[in-house]
């Protein structure tokens, strides 16, 4: 015990003689400080920025004006009882679809768009949305919006179109 | 004393180096990952889906493509199939996708010490594109079967 009891004497001795009270507070309050800070380095806030702007974006999803439909022809889901990321009830999101990018204005960044249709019940027949940017002749079947989508479903019935967000575009490099 | 460990900290230096520029040219360069991504996602996805899975007619490569690496004629179709050999991807980026696609889906089929494709290997085999790939692939599964 005595050992003990030596020990912790002597460590706090050496402790007093190499530091002061003042010393301990400055220490504590850059800790305090450096620690408020830290969520505010810049490396959080680009991080954040790689979010996909599923939720915060700008526009009317029933509006073919909107930023995503850039590509679109079709009938807009959100007008038919589904959303611009999900079907309408009582139908199926085909799996098989054509894909493009559209500029977000928000932040001026090109998304990687999947426009999967919804199929399995006759035509939606509201908010007919054609705007075909990127879109190719159906010689470019991977690259038409001409093709009926429901091919890769259970009918081939076409009822109405989504636009998902599924990536960021890339810039190629001009060589 | 002090030249020693100047010494001993150069040498160490020297070798983090090398481990770092041996790395970069070995991994770094083969894969640009945000490029590759882009390029399944604007060429592939569509039909192939996000993860590989496939469905219908569009063969399933999640789990399942690496299996196509252990015979030539195998690792010749992944290039030679249409959505590859007629895309509109230059050599190096077919190369780069490919070599993605594998890595990212292959999962346990892929095997140990896989030779990723070259860009002049991928101009030569999408030389000659299948026409007919149904058959063609069931016969070389079986292939790959046997072996």
């Amino acid at each position: 015990m005595k050992f003990i009891d030596r020990l912790f004497e002597k460590s706090a001795r050496s402790v007093a003689q190499r530091s002061s009270r003042r010393g301990l507070l400055k220490g504590l309050g850059a800790a305090l400080v450096g620690s408020a800070v830290i969520p505010l380095l810049p490396v959080a806030r680009a991080a954040d920025n790689h979010k996909l702007p599923q939720d915060a974006d700008a526009g009317d999803p029933s509006s073919c004006d909107y930023w995503r439909y850039c590509a679109v022809d079709g009938f807009l889901c959100a007008c038919c009882g589904g959303t611009y990321n999900s079907c309408p009830p009582g139908t199926e999101m085909s799996p098989i679809t054509w894909i493009g990018t559209c500029r977000n204005p928000v932040d001026g960044r090109n998304y990687v768009i999947s426009y999967n249709d919804c199929c399995g019940t006759t035509q939606c027949g509201t908010c007919l949305c054609q705007r075909d940017e990127g879109d190719r002749p159906l010689y470019r079947a991977d690259k038409s919006n001409d093709v009926n989508w429901c091919l890769g479903a259970k009918s081939s019935v076409y009822h109405c179109s989504t636009a998902v967000v599924v990536g960021l575009g890339f810039k190629q490099d001009k060589e | 004393m002090k030249i020693r460990i100047l010494k001993q900290r150069l040498a160490a230096s020297i070798t983090l180096l090398a481990i770092t520029l041996l790395s970069g040219s070995v991994f770094g360069d083969e894969i640009n990952y945000a490029r590759a991504k882009f390029n399944y996602q604007m060429l592939c996805q569509g039909c192939h889906t996000p993860d590989g899975t496939g469905g219908n007619d569009t063969p399933k490569m999640k789990g399942h493509i690496g299996h196509f690496l252990s015979t030539q004629q195998g690792r010749e179709y992944l290039v030679r199939v249409p959505g590859s050999a007629n895309s509109t991807l230059d050599d190096p980026q077919l190369a780069e996708v490919l070599n993605w696609i594998i890595t990212e889906m292959g999962g346990e089929s892929v095997p140990e010490n896989m030779d990723f494709y070259t860009a002049d290997e991928v101009a030569e085999f999408r030389k000659e594109p299948l026409f007919e790939v149904t058959q063609y692939r069931k016969q070389l599964l079986a292939t790959i079967k046997q072996n």
